[in-house]
């Protein structure tokens, strides 16, 4: 089972309103490289790892990614904090309020739903790893992209914190792939 | 003014026994202190292993793999307030406890690093509750005072003023 922490992993505390950042960072929660889908990805492998590392090592990740899933609504809250219909209209987000007013939702940059199409539980470790190694790649990528489009430290900051987190997980599953291929997978 | 709790008087002083912990609050300020260097004395245990603070600043405890993007330095973490203070200070123990967890889980029987990882995980624990003391519960089990606190604001999302 899981139990909810009430507290951040990293602090967020962002002054300036940033319609626009938000409209793009919303990705990182349910776009096909955000942090919904890497939950969802190691949550569902982890139940075919077959030794005891592997398991723990797939459902440890997991779960950090449900923090990370908070981070991002997070921000995303108080960037929009305050905007009023017209602002938004003005930045790009008039579909987004037709659709969601001004609740969360999980979509990508341009308001396509989130969709577990966009990852893969294939019941074998080394496929699996192979996977979650290039979705991290992938995350880091779009977190790169993210911090190139603002210059506001308050935001620049947590975006670096959760890249990094990306090349951490890589680096594990790297690790576990590799053992996993030596003992024949 | 922020309660030290760079050094071991703080947890010493916020134990579980009550006649300590006002012993604490009448005597603070003599523990008061930003130098924050708590870890400091507890770096070496790997050379490569950062310590929570500077851990949780760029987001790997392990520093031969961190890989900075461009130019880009996070900037030092600094609490406003006691109230900060406290949860950045869980919030650099929990990182350095999530870290360590999962290099664990992939090297199980290094003893040395399971000792750091049981170190930070009482040190948040114990910060954990005393926070929850302070200011309100930060998990459902510590909510066993004389009212029901749980549901009250600030949620993690909002940022409090």
């Amino acid at each position: 089972m899981f139990k909810y922490e009430k507290k951040l992993p990293y602090p967020i505390d962002i002054k300036r309103k940033d319609i626009k950042m938000a409209k793009f960072i919303i990705t990182q929660f349910g776009g096909p490289n955000g942090e919904l889908g890497a939950f969802l990805r190691y949550f569902s492998q982890k139940f075919t790892m077959p030794t005891a590392e592997g398991k723990a090592l797939l459902n440890d990740i997991a779960v950090e990614e449900m923090g990370h899933c908070e981070m991002i609504c997070t921000m995303v809250t108080q960037l929009l904090k305050g905007a009023t219909v017209e602002e938004l209209m003005e930045n790009g987000l008039s579909a987004n309020y037709a659709e969601h007013g001004m609740g969360i939702y999980p979509s990508d940059s341009n308001g396509f739903p989130f969709t577990a199409a966009s990852l893969q539980s294939i019941g074998n470790p080394v496929a699996d790893l192979a996977e979650n190694m290039a979705a991290e790649e992938k995350a880091r990528v779009t977190y790169e992209h993210l911090i190139d489009m603002t210059n506001d430290d308050d935001l620049i900051d947590p975006l670096l914190f959760l890249r990094q987190r990306e090349v951490v997980h890589y680096k594990w599953f790297k690790e576990l792939y590799k053992k996993y291929k030596k003992m024949g997978y | 003014m922020f309660i030290n709790i760079d050094d071991d008087y703080f947890l010493k002083y916020y134990g579980t026994n009550e006649s300590e912990k006002t012993k604490f609050s009448s005597n603070s300020d003599k523990y008061l202190d930003n130098k924050m260097n708590y870890y400091s004395k507890k770096d070496n245990y790997k050379k490569d292993i950062l310590n929570p603070k500077e851990g949780l600043n760029i987001g790997n405890l392990f520093y031969d793999s961190y890989i900075p993007y461009k130019n880009y330095k996070p900037r030092e973490l600094v609490a406003k307030n006691e109230k900060e203070h406290f949860m950045l200070k869980i919030q650099e123990l929990c990182f350095a406890q999530n870290d360590l967890n999962l290099y664990l889980d992939l090297y199980p029987n290094d003893q040395e690093m399971f000792n750091l990882f049981r170190q930070y995980t009482l040190e948040s624990e114990k910060l954990s509750r005393i926070y929850a003391e302070k200011y309100g519960p930060l998990e459902l089990n510590q909510d066993t005072g004389s009212e029901y606190m749980w549901y009250q604001n600030p949620w993690p999302w909002e940022v409090s003023k």
